[in-house]
């Protein structure tokens, strides 16, 4: 789950209380998160991926108010039209086609609220933004703009980026580390995306902000624009911020969004939903009576304004609550504010037959004789490479499953066979006393046509300053008897395998089938894993 | 083996970020080499042995041919120096992590489970997409979840399954939903691929004949999985996990935690639930397990969403978990200290952890 990091601090000041080190920690781990570290200064918070409200101090401290029964108010209101409005360009709609705005007065800074203030758009746009593209957050100094705003996409023309010269856009996009995480947000084969006033670019979106608009601790008016690829996802964002804003004290205004063909809106709308949620569900849910007045009371601690509706309860959604989708989440909210703790656990109260996988109990088996004949089990990757799978094995790489994005350059497909994972193993017990003596039962895999195949097969193998085959051959024949309960005549053929020595190598078969293959291993590939007694070794399949 | 490099050479080279890198891949490792001399009696010295010890009146070895013969009637044993110094016996036994599983396996056997398994290599489709995981969420990213070359794409459902998918998840995500995305075929990130294809299975059935099942019905699964992670001491690329479901109407969340309760319980793991969230369920829990003064999460649970059961007749509802398993290992056996130990271990290592006693045991 994500993290993020709060001054203690400015905390303890949005909260108006001074909740001890394990009161706090409590408080977030009833809310669902978990306090991952605790600084002098700072405690980093782990919060669920679907609230995007928690990554600021800010929606931190509103949630702990409001489950503690500090914050009662539950309105979020725009306090007016800013009067200002942004005219959007028809050809932004194939590049970043939607903006929210909204015009923040009476502002009023401090370092920690700045701070937290940017880090919080930051890992928004980041992580709700799934890196930039779905939304992204920029934040200027109202009281530098002038005239009217547009956004479009424009030429390759100069501006001030913040912190920078004045540059082309392609320029400053190419000289800063923003701009080549994210030009490709911004540039199209028509221009670059950008928002303007009458004095020129106050951002290249959704990258780099102008340096005359930029936002210093003693701004006092604020001009927010929130932009991307998905509509929803934007206007919830600017819900989201505005409530953050109400919540530090200060106004939001609307600004209308003009799209060319098309009337204006004010933006954010702040939407309210009201979900009902029947009151017989919680039982049904949860498996606890509540009623009436303590569902309600529970919806207040978790930010909702609740009332009665016939046999129901509405709750009106909050706008900063971007994760609910409906009652589902509603009834998760009243959990949470009633306590998992307090949620006793009740039997289902119904006894089924249990009903094993025969397979599982067949491999059982099979594991159980084997460690019977002295064999240790080993259990091994199922991921591996075209080396260690075929070439240092001496055999032709086919029909396997091939893994297009590990990490780690050693992984690049799933294994076809057991030996290898087995002489990996041997190889690495070179100090440890002999004989050695190993087995392995699990799946490999392949392909045929486009059709991936798993199948479960048992290897084995023994090590020793003397090794015999028919050892091998011997341990074949119990588990054939084992899987075949005795009615299967194994026959034996001799045949050529790249892992083992030629006219020292079998195959099995049951009925014309292949069933496996036995052997003594090659001296080149033992020296390839570095291993210094000869070896025998089986593979069947399942 | 690294020869001709001094102790301080090699001090200096572990704490490379290097060396560290390649030790998590498990391509290199730091061990202590010790030379073993074994001195053993040759057949010859045996026979000239047992000629000193059996003359006169007295038996050194005892064997078949004096019992057959009887020449052993009348004669003194020697006394063996019982005292001599002996390593235990080491058995073959069954990997500590199997004997786990098999213990957890049996916990949901005695709570009345029906075991499933399915495919490792599946569809985008019923590992993410059937589980209302957005298509943009970042677990869906190259960078967390194995992606297949051969084959690129997997089948993915009937027609009618697909549409129901689209439509929820366009209606909820408010983006646009792409069967493409859907039939990549990766390796499997969770267990819930496996008991999400059984409950498509069972409510579709119940949606065309409401008594086809006796309710309520309880699944599960032990498998591998894979994520692409980093690799480290507590992080694996390949991994156990176990999936459950109970599938029925009037299921409730305090009957989730019974259950848990009564299955990890039995098995010797204190667990207790907090909130947490995963697309598939709401409500959503995590599940910790106590270890030593400690809780460490082991996975999550919930009651399945209604976007991914669908409409159905009589109010079915299911409860769900999927927790991990190495990690029980670690927290029963403080000998082992790197969940990496686990795979890929040289017989020196399976001897001293087949005897000690663990979560296994």
């Amino acid at each position: 789950m994500p993290t993020s990091a709060h001054e203690k601090e400015y905390l303890q000041s949005l909260l108006g209380f001074e909740p001890k080190a394990s009161e706090l920690e409590e408080l977030i781990n009833k809310l669902g998160m978990t306090l991952e570290k605790s600084a002098a200064n700072e405690i980093e918070v782990e919060y669920q991926a679907n609230r995007p409200d928690l990554i600021s101090t800010v929606g931190l401290a509103r949630a702990i108010r409001y489950y503690t029964g500090r914050h009662r108010s539950f309105g979020y209101r725009i306090a007016g039209s800013s009067g200002i409005t942004v005219r959007v360009q028809r050809n932004v709609r194939h590049v970043r086609p939607y903006i929210s705005c909204m015009l923040v007065k009476n502002a009023s800074f401090t370092n920690s609220s700045m701070r937290d203030l940017i880090g919080s758009i930051d890992k928004l746009s980041e992580t709700f933004g799934r890196h930039r593209r779905r939304i992204a957050v920029g934040i200027h100094d109202a009281e530098k703009i002038t005239g009217e705003i547009s956004y479009g996409v424009y030429p390759d023309e100069e501006f001030e980026a913040l912190g920078g010269a004045t540059e082309k856009y392609s320029d400053a996009l190419e000289r800063t580390e923003k701009g080549k995480a994210y030009s490709h947000l911004c540039k199209s084969s028509a221009g670059y995306c950008a928002l303007k006033d009458s004095l020129g670019t106050m951002a290249l979106i959704p990258v780099l902000n102008s340096e005359r608009t930029k936002l210093r601790q003693s701004t006092k008016e604020l001009f927010v624009d929130v932009t991307g690829t998905n509509e929803y996802a934007v206007n919830s964002a600017a819900n989201l911020l505005a409530a953050n804003f109400i919540d530090m004290g200060f106004d939001v205004y609307s600004v209308e969004i003009a799209k060319q063909g098309s009337g204006a809106k004010p933006t954010p709308n702040m939407e309210r939903r009201s979900i009902d949620v029947k009151l017989a569900r919680f039982y049904l849910e949860l498996g606890t009576r509540l009623g009436f007045n303590n569902v309600i009371e529970l919806a207040n601690r978790m930010g909702y304004e609740a009332a009665l509706h016939y046999r129901s309860v509405a709750f009106s959604v909050p706008p900063y609550r971007l994760d609910v989708i409906n009652d589902q989440d509603i009834i998760e909210d009243i959990a949470i504010a009633y306590g998992y703790e307090n949620i006793n656990p009740v039997p289902i109260g119904y006894y089924q037959q249990a009903v094993p996988d025969p397979d599982e109990e067949q491999h059982k088996r099979l594991r159980s004789i084997m460690t019977g004949l002295g064999f240790s089990e080993l259990l091994s990757d199922y991921m591996t490479n075209e080396r260690d799978n075929f070439v240092v094995m001496g055999v032709e790489a086919k029909d396997y499953i091939k893994i297009k994005n590990a990490k780690s350059s050693s992984i690049t497909m799933l294994r076809t066979w057991l030996l290898p994972s087995i002489a990996s193993s041997l190889s690495k017990s070179q100090h440890d006393k002999l004989p050695h003596r190993l087995f392995e039962l699990d799946l490999v895999f392949s392909i045929k046509g486009a059709e991936p195949l798993e199948k479960y097969h048992l290897a084995c193998a023994v090590s020793n300053e003397r090794v015999d085959i028919n050892e091998m051959k011997e341990v074949a024949y119990a588990l054939l008897k084992a899987i075949y309960s005795g009615k299967a005549a194994p026959e034996i053929r001799p045949v050529s395998q790249g892992a083992f020595i030629d006219g020292r190598c079998a195959e099995l078969l049951v009925d014309g089938r292949h069933f496996g293959i036995f052997g003594e291993i090659k001296p080149e590939v033992l020296e390839s894993f570095g291993i210094k007694a000869p070896v025998v070794a089986l593979e069947i399949e399942l | 083996i690294a020869k001709g490099i001094s102790r301080e050479q090699l001090e200096a080279l572990a704490g490379s970020a290097e060396f560290k890198e390649l030790e998590a891949r498990r391509l290199v490792s730091i061990g202590t080499s010790k030379q073993v001399r074994e001195v053993r009696i040759t057949e010859k010295g045996k026979s000239l042995e047992i000629e000193e010890q059996g003359s006169g009146s007295e038996i050194g070895e005892l064997t078949k041919e004096m019992l057959e013969s009887g020449s052993w009637r009348g004669k003194r044993f020697s006394s063996y120096n019982i005292g001599a110094k002996v390593s235990a016996a080491v058995p073959a036994r069954e990997h500590p992590l199997r004997r786990l599983i098999e213990k957890v396996r049996q916990a949901y056997i005695a709570n009345g489970f029906v075991e499933i398994k399915g495919p490792i290599v599946e569809s985008a489709f019923w590992v993410f997409d059937y589980l209302f995981v957005p298509q943009d969420h970042p677990a869906r990213e190259a960078q967390d979840t194995f992606f297949t070359g051969v084959p690129e794409r997997m089948p993915v459902a009937e027609r009618e399954l697909i549409s129901r998918v689209k439509r929820v998840h366009e209606k909820s995500w408010h983006a646009e939903w792409l069967e493409e995305t859907a039939s990549q075929a990766v390796l499997r990130p969770h267990t819930t691929s496996v008991t999400g294809r059984r409950i498509y299975n069972i409510v579709s059935k119940l949606n065309k004949d409401p008594h086809a099942y006796l309710m309520p019905m309880k699944f599960f699964t032990i498998g591998r999985v894979f994520r692409n992670e980093n690799l480290d001491y507590k992080h694996l690329a390949d991994f156990y996990q176990t999936d459950g479901i109970i599938i029925g109407s009037r299921l409730t969340l305090s009957m989730l935690f019974d259950t848990l309760l009564k299955i990890y319980n039995s098995i010797g793991i204190e667990v207790k639930f907090k909130p947490s969230y995963f697309p598939f369920v709401e409500p959503g829990v995590e599940v910790d397990m106590r270890f030593g003064d400690e809780w460490l999460e082991m996975g999550g649970a919930g009651i399945i969403r209604k976007e991914v059961v669908g409409s159905t007749k009589g109010n079915i509802g299911v409860l769900a978990w999927g927790l991990g398993i190495e990690r029980i290992l670690l927290a029963k056996n403080p000998k082992i200290k790197s969940v990496t130990e686990l795979y890929n271990s040289s017989i020196g290592w399976l001897r001293d952890n087949s005897i000690a006693s663990s979560a296994g045991d």
